[in-house]
């Protein structure tokens, strides 16, 4: 999702709302480093806690339920987009709300955390959180300029999922094409046995076979054709586009004229090619940090309610 | 290269796989295994940390050295609230009301009776003579014993962590009980008194104001020790005169002027004093001997009855000296035992009352009534008890009573103090009055402000190269060390440095008997402990 200016009034709430977090953070726990007193409800307990525990307290647990129902809500961002049709915002609000809420519980941990790493579990979850908020800021900050760039340098998008049935499609078309180049240096081997001695035959083949198709047979089998069927073709001599149109250009230099078109039509199919695997490797990059994005994140969730009862268990302990 | 298909040739590839969005892309797939996997992964996690039993992962730090046994046992101190319900609150009980932290119970199953703050424990000692307990109580041990911070011994408690009582008005008001004893209090008074640790101590009379003073530093409105407040004396009951003992012409001593390390000598690991015993530390210039012709035979020192006794047996003990002596004659011991009679007599001492107002009250010679004090030098040959002691009248069947002198030596009940760091400093560095004192009643202890000199936060532009002014003191100042401390603080000034927080398990004993109601079930003897013991008046 791009972030643009229909996004200012979820920065100012999570502007604001940090704000204010801050305040009661600083006024339950570090009053001196306020200006002015803020009377704080009674409920919240000695000011500052004489224990100097944070997520104990009762505005540090406040903390951090805000900040576990928001990864509980950012989490259903992926139920949501399953069942678009269900009457509760559009999809486009429910990302505006899961990015601008996961940003906001950034202050809301660190607060109830009190900057604090704490013991083993604690650092575990805080580095899952980290590992999650980073990759979700990537996520986002690849979203900002993929598109453009893709748009700039993909000349011709594809159905990503189609990509693998179009390279079928044409690697299919290549070997019809190599299969007709084989039928012709068979036809004309077959000539040359059927002459007899001593004719007009018997002047030189080449006289009046045109050598175009073993040259095309010849680039197509050692360049082409492993690269339209490698997996990854980007290593390949006709990876690289500049080498491609040396290549083709040079081998339109070799052949007559009426073989052109075809030759063209090779350098077509070695072009998209190419642009498909860029392609692919565009997908890769725009899609390939929700592999640790959504898998850390459900983690995140049941750690954290791991966490929240093992917590409120042993805080019972200590009253 | 620009592709030569239009997008329509490029769709017409997509015939024959329009359903493709109903097959697994291989990163859809990829995506769904790597989400099983976390599931699995964290649902294993869970599963095994639980099946395991170690919940020291959930641990916030590691346990400092003092509790490194318990690592792995959480539950010895996170008890239980299900299995350890509160103990029913007793009545009218400021302890119980205040402590019913599950964590602080965890605490006491091991530091058992800790939960008074210590500034009552003399109080709590003295009970007899109070009306009245205040009782400050020790809430929530974890507030100052901060656990899971690291795995060096535990720190020690931060001055801040007494500051949030002791810097506020309120909350010390409100940590302050007030106990009734149902008896009238004795008079306040200054007393020294026989502790049950063998000690004397100085018991100041209480404070006028009755309310502790609120202040954030040893030099920021610390309240002045007992001794300072207005009027207070030495209660001690002997006659000492610093100033004269300094005097020139006060004979040389093992060969040197006499000297405070002559008769202040340091208790084991520099704390409190040795007591001054007359053996040790007057009997050389302040001899008992009787005779000039005996030098061996001197009058028992300590109890007045004995010397009674022994001034009715003089004949006897003149005998006995003779034949330590070596002379076995009988009738030589005789003859030798009515010289020495004689020898009395011509000092003018003709029958037991004579010789016991001399020993008890006059000294021999006797000072006459206008030239009786002060002496110079020491002409007597026998000096009378009551040069040094108040010694009353006595009657014909009983000896004069004298009082014991009572010389304290613990000043300060609310703080330790040890002599061990000081010694750099020299002694009038601290007790600078001594050289003037004439009068026992003169206290000469260093003021809680002159302690507040080193003892302080530093100034802030203190940088003092403490190496290079090592130095011994010097004759009548100090060392140059001591006078940097004066001038920049800095030296040991937190709150534990002198005091403890706790109060003492013996005094904690007194005040749970104090508040425990009569119960009807048989209860063992309470051991006889010390503090318990009663106090002699």
């Amino acid at each position: 999702m791009r972030v643009d200016r229909s996004h200012l009034p979820w920065i100012g709430l999570v502007v604001v709302a940090t704000a204010v977090a801050w305040v009661f953070y600083a006024a339950n726990f570090h009053p001196q480093w306020l200006p002015f007193h803020v009377a704080l409800p009674a409920f919240f307990g000695e000011v500052p806690p004489r224990r100097q525990t944070f997520g104990g307290t009762p505005l540090g647990l406040i903390f951090g339920i805000a900040a576990y129902a928001i990864f509980f809500f950012a989490s259903s961002l992926g139920i949501r987009k399953k069942r678009r049709t269900l009457p509760i915002g559009s999809v486009r609000t429910w990302l505006r709300a899961h990015i601008w809420l996961s940003v906001f519980t950034l202050p809301l941990v660190l607060f109830h955390a009190g900057f604090h790493l704490g013991g083993a579990h604690t650092t575990w979850l805080m580095m899952i959180y980290g590992v999650v908020m980073v990759s979700g800021v990537y996520g986002l900050v690849l979203q900002q300029f993929m598109p453009r760039l893709m748009k700039e340098r993909l000349t011709r998008e594809i159905v990503f999922e189609q990509i693998p049935h179009f390279l079928m499609r044409t690697r299919d078309a290549a070997a019809t094409f190599r299969s007709s180049l084989r039928q012709l240096q068979k036809d004309h081997a077959q000539d040359r046995h059927a002459a007899p001695a001593g004719s007009v035959a018997d002047t030189p083949a080449s006289i009046f076979h045109d050598p175009s198709v073993d040259i095309i047979a010849g680039v197509f089998d050692e360049h082409c054709e492993p690269y339209l069927a490698a997996s990854r073709g980007e290593r390949l001599h006709l990876g690289d586009a500049r080498v491609a149109a040396d290549t083709f250009r040079t081998l339109k230099l070799n052949v007559t004229r009426s073989w052109h078109p075809q030759i063209d039509q090779l350098e077509v199919w070695c072009d998209e090619r190419r642009m498909m695997d860029l392609q692919t490797r565009y997908q890769h990059w725009l899609h390939a940090w929700l592999f640790i994005h959504v898998p850390l994140s459900f983690t995140l969730l049941v750690f954290t309610g791991w966490h929240a009862w093992v917590e409120l268990r042993f805080l019972n302990t200590l009253r | 290269m620009p592709f030569r298909r239009s997008q329509r040739e490029i769709v017409d590839t997509y015939r024959g796989n329009l359903g493709y969005f109903r097959r697994a892309h291989y990163l859809r797939s990829f995506r769904l295994w790597l989400f099983l996997f976390a599931i699995a992964a964290t649902a294993g996690t869970v599963a095994f940390v639980h099946w395991q039993g170690n919940e020291t992962v959930f641990s916030t730090g590691p346990l400092s050295e003092n509790h490194a046994r318990f690592a792995s046992d959480c539950a010895a101190c996170h008890l239980d609230p299900r299995t350890n319900p509160p103990p029913p609150p007793l009545a009218n009980d400021p302890i119980q009301a205040a402590s019913a932290s599950l964590l602080d119970r965890a605490c006491l199953q091991c530091h058992a009776l800790q939960q008074l703050h210590l500034p009552q424990a003399t109080a709590l000692t003295l009970e007899a003579r109070s009306s009245e307990l205040v009782i400050a109580h020790a809430t929530d041990c974890a507030l100052c014993h901060k656990e899971h911070v690291g795995p060096l011994r535990m720190p020690v408690p931060e001055s801040s962590t007494c500051l949030t009582c002791h810097a506020d008005a309120d909350a010390l008001q409100r940590s302050r009980k007030t106990l009734p004893l149902g008896h009238p209090a004795t008079p306040p008074k200054a007393e020294n008194l026989l502790f049950p640790d063998g000690l004397i101590h100085f018991i100041a009379p209480p404070s006028a104001e009755g309310k502790l003073p609120v202040f954030t530093a040893t030099n920021t409105g610390h309240p002045a020790f007992g001794y300072q407040r207005h009027g207070v004396q030495d209660p001690a009951k002997v006659a000492y005169n610093h100033h004269r003992h300094e005097s020139s012409d006060i004979p040389e001593v093992n060969g040197h002027k006499l000297n405070c390390a002559d008769c202040h000598v340091v208790g084991p690991g520099g704390v409190n004093f040795q007591p001054i015993k007359y053996d040790q530390h007057c009997a050389t210039c302040h001899s008992l001997q009787i005779q000039p012709s005996l030098p061996r035979l001197t009058i028992p020192h300590g109890d007045a009855e004995k010397v009674r006794f022994f001034l009715a047996g003089l004949s006897v003990s003149f005998e006995y000296a003779i034949r330590a002596e070596g002379l076995t004659d009988p009738v030589a011991i005789s003859r030798r035992v009515d010289e020495e009679k004689k020898s009395l007599e011509r000092r003018g001492i003709y029958g037991q009352k004579d010789l016991e107002d001399r020993v008890f009250h006059q000294g021999d010679p006797p000072d006459s009534q206008t030239d009786r004090r002060p002496r110079t030098g020491n002409r007597k040959f026998l000096t009378e008890c009551a040069k040094c002691h108040t010694v009353g009248a006595g009657t014909a069947t009983q000896a004069p009573k004298i009082e014991k002198p009572r010389i304290a030596s613990r000043w300060l009940q609310k703080g330790r103090f040890t002599h061990e760091p000081h010694t750099h400093m020299a002694c009038a560095d601290c007790h600078g009055a001594v050289h003037a004192s004439t009068k026992t009643t003169d206290i000469l202890l260093p003021t809680q402000q002159s302690c507040a000199e080193c003892h302080r936060p530093p100034a802030a532009d203190a940088a003092p190269d403490l190496a290079g002014l090592m130095s011994p003191p010097v004759a009548g100042g100090g060392s140059p060390l001591a006078a940097t401390q004066r001038a920049t603080g800095g030296v040991r000034w937190g709150c534990v440095s002198c005091h403890s927080f706790h109060a003492p398990a013996d005094a904690q004993a007194i005040i749970q008997s104090l508040l425990l109601p009569p119960t009807p079930a048989p209860k063992a003897p309470a051991p006889k402990t010390a503090a318990a013991a009663p106090i002699h008046p």
